[in-house]
């Protein structure tokens, strides 16, 4: 709606009460603290049209009013907006009362800038350190970080890994990571500000996994001393989100209830066990490179896959668990997705969502011994996970030309009057993104991929 | 003793969009009323169109949400109002009414 008031058209916007803070945050972050919005009780998705009447005429005198009434601004001023390449410094008392040791914690929780755990004090020295794991210069600004548009330099991703409780080594992964988020096709405003419950995992590729420590065997999503570096690592990403993209929990990040996967998520491939190449080879890198790739899922579900016989069972189980009916498969018979760029608020298309399955090694081992490389079993699971097609015509118009052509796949539309025609769920096999990693028994974590993805290499130091 | 720590936050990059001049009234106007294809979205903007078309008759209504308009972009929530679309929209109408379902 900002853009609209933009153009110079008063606007008003109605949402769900459990927004308020979400709305005023992005439109804070828009340059227009002032932006019109009336809450209603209750989203309204779902809901009989007679219950959103109730909703809406109770509020109805507001929203006329707002067309003829700026509202008082309701924006808070938060975070540095400085304008200088100098980063504040702040004098902790500490002493050792129990209030004394947690002074920090509590220094930064006053302002919302933490994720709710204790975290490591980012002293310059720390952070010094910390810059250490890379060649990069501190003020160099890797994106501009939404809903909150901060500038993410690398001393301030520095700072936040140290908060995580990073290690130099594995701080080009964090970064990496973050050059993932900048990419247009990560379209990262959607998964920083929507309502979907959603976080990024990071997939690791190449040497760099073990140089950073990062496991890659037996419960390496989970907790653990072995686990510190995938949780480090994890935890750093989300802090950036906080801290630098101001995606505080009810304000940018309006989840309806959240997940336990945003404090973090960071694991590489198992590539020594696994039967077929690495992810980042099938996009084209060489084996001895190293890669990060960010995706915004949610999810887990896990595939308890004991009683398969074959590879086809196994194909079957994995398959039978990820799409449930309204949830979007088949949507890309109405095209891509766009992704919004900045205050230049152009639109990018891209690709989505990609589904990443965290498949056991003995999972893949099944498959590989029956012949199947990784491109078979997508190719399988794109073929074999479908959607009834009158389901994805009942969910909304498809866009047609001026002649009633469909715009984005004129060449299936004859199949519309066929009520038995069925489509894949996804609409290439790439978008099922086999991740072998973890111990070799026979489970595989399901993810559902939501907006975006991106790959890039991690700086060699 | 004290402890020094750099602060995490970001500085931001500062940018205004004023607000657009509010209207003196609605008798006359066009109003847009914007859903984006979430569930019940359209709903809600189609009730306040009922209101103000029993509050100030004469009112007009410009839809927008969906593919309604050839040759212009099928908005949604994954295709939002980008400021090209927005000059367009304001040829078309004078104040807009929209509504994000969830």
């Amino acid at each position: 709606m900002v853009a609209i008031e933009k153009a110079g058209v008063p606007a008003v916007a109605i949402t769900a009460r459990s927004f308020a803070r979400a709305w005023q945050s992005c439109v804070d972050g828009w340059g227009q603290p002032s932006a019109s919005f009336v809450t209603i009780p209750h989203g309204t998705t779902g809901q009989q049209a007679d219950f959103i009447h109730r909703m809406v005429d109770e509020q109805i005198d507001e929203i006329i009013q707002r067309l003829t009434e700026i509202p008082a601004s309701t924006a808070t001023a938060r975070g540095s907006r400085n304008g200088s390449n100098i980063t504040e410094l702040f004098d902790i008392e500490m002493d050792e009362t129990p209030e004394g040791l947690d002074a920090v914690n509590r220094f930064l929780a006053g302002r919302d800038w933490s994720d709710g755990i204790p975290v490591i004090p980012p002293t310059p020295v720390a952070v010094e350190r910390m810059m250490k794991g890379t060649k990069r210069p501190p003020q160099d600004v890797l994106m501009v970080m939404e809903p909150g548009f901060g500038l993410a330099t690398v001393e301030k991703i520095a700072i936040n890994a140290v908060m995580a409780g990073c290690r130099p080594e594995q701080f080009p992964v964090l970064l990496a990571a973050i050059d993932c988020l900048a990419k247009p096709e990560m379209n990262h405003r959607d998964m920083q500000v929507s309502g979907h419950t959603e976080a990024p995992i990071i997939l690791v590729n190449g040497p760099i996994a073990k140089k950073a420590g990062i496991n890659f065997g037996t419960t390496a999503m989970g907790p653990g001393v072995i686990n510190s570096a995938n949780t480090a690592i994890g935890r750093a990403l989300r802090l950036c989100l906080i801290n630098i993209g101001y995606c505080n929990a009810g304000a940018g990040d309006p989840n309806f209830v959240g997940l336990p996967t945003k404090f973090g998520m960071c694991i590489a491939e198992n590539e020594e066990v696994s039967p077929w190449q690495p992810y980042h080879m099938d996009l084209g890198y060489k084996r001895e490179d190293s890669t990060v790739t960010v995706v915004t899922v949610t999810g887990p579900t896990t595939i308890i896959d004991p009683r398969s016989k074959n590879h086809e069972d196994t194909l079957n189980n994995i398959g039978s668990m990820m799409f449930y009916p309204n949830a979007g498969a088949g949507n890309w018979l109405k095209g891509w997705d766009s992704a919004q760029i900045g205050h230049t608020n152009k639109r990018m298309p891209y690709q989505g969502p990609y589904h990443p399955i965290i498949l056991s090694p003995s999972r893949a081992v099944i498959m590989a011994e029956a012949g199947m490389s990784k491109k078979d079993a997508q190719e399988w699971l794109h073929q074999n996970c479908r959607v009834s097609l009158n389901s994805v015509l009942s969910k909304g118009a498809i866009p047609t030309d001026a002649e009633g052509k469909w715009v984005h796949h004129p060449e299936l539309q004859h199949l519309s009057v066929d009520p038995e025609a069925t489509i894949p769920a996804l609409e290439s096999p790439e978008q099922y993104l086999l991740f072998v990693t973890g111990g070799s028994t026979h489970y595989a974590n399901f993810f559902y991929g939501t907006y975006g993805i991106a790959t890039t290499p991690v700086e060699v130091i | 003793m004290k402890l020094q720590i750099m602060s995490p936050a970001a500085d931001r990059v500062d940018y205004k969009v004023p607000p657009a001049p509010r209207l003196s009234g609605l008798r006359g106007k066009t109003i847009g009323l914007y859903n984006n294809m979430t569930g019940g979205a359209d709903i809600a903007v189609d009730r306040v169109a009922e209101h103000i078309s029993k509050r100030y008759p004469g009112v007009k209504f410009e839809r927008y949400g969906g593919d309604l308009r050839s040759g212009r972009p099928s908005l949604s929530r994954g295709t939002h109002i980008d400021d090209k679309e927005a000059s367009i929209i304001a040829m078309e109408v004078d104040a807009m009414i929209g509504a994000t379902a969830h």
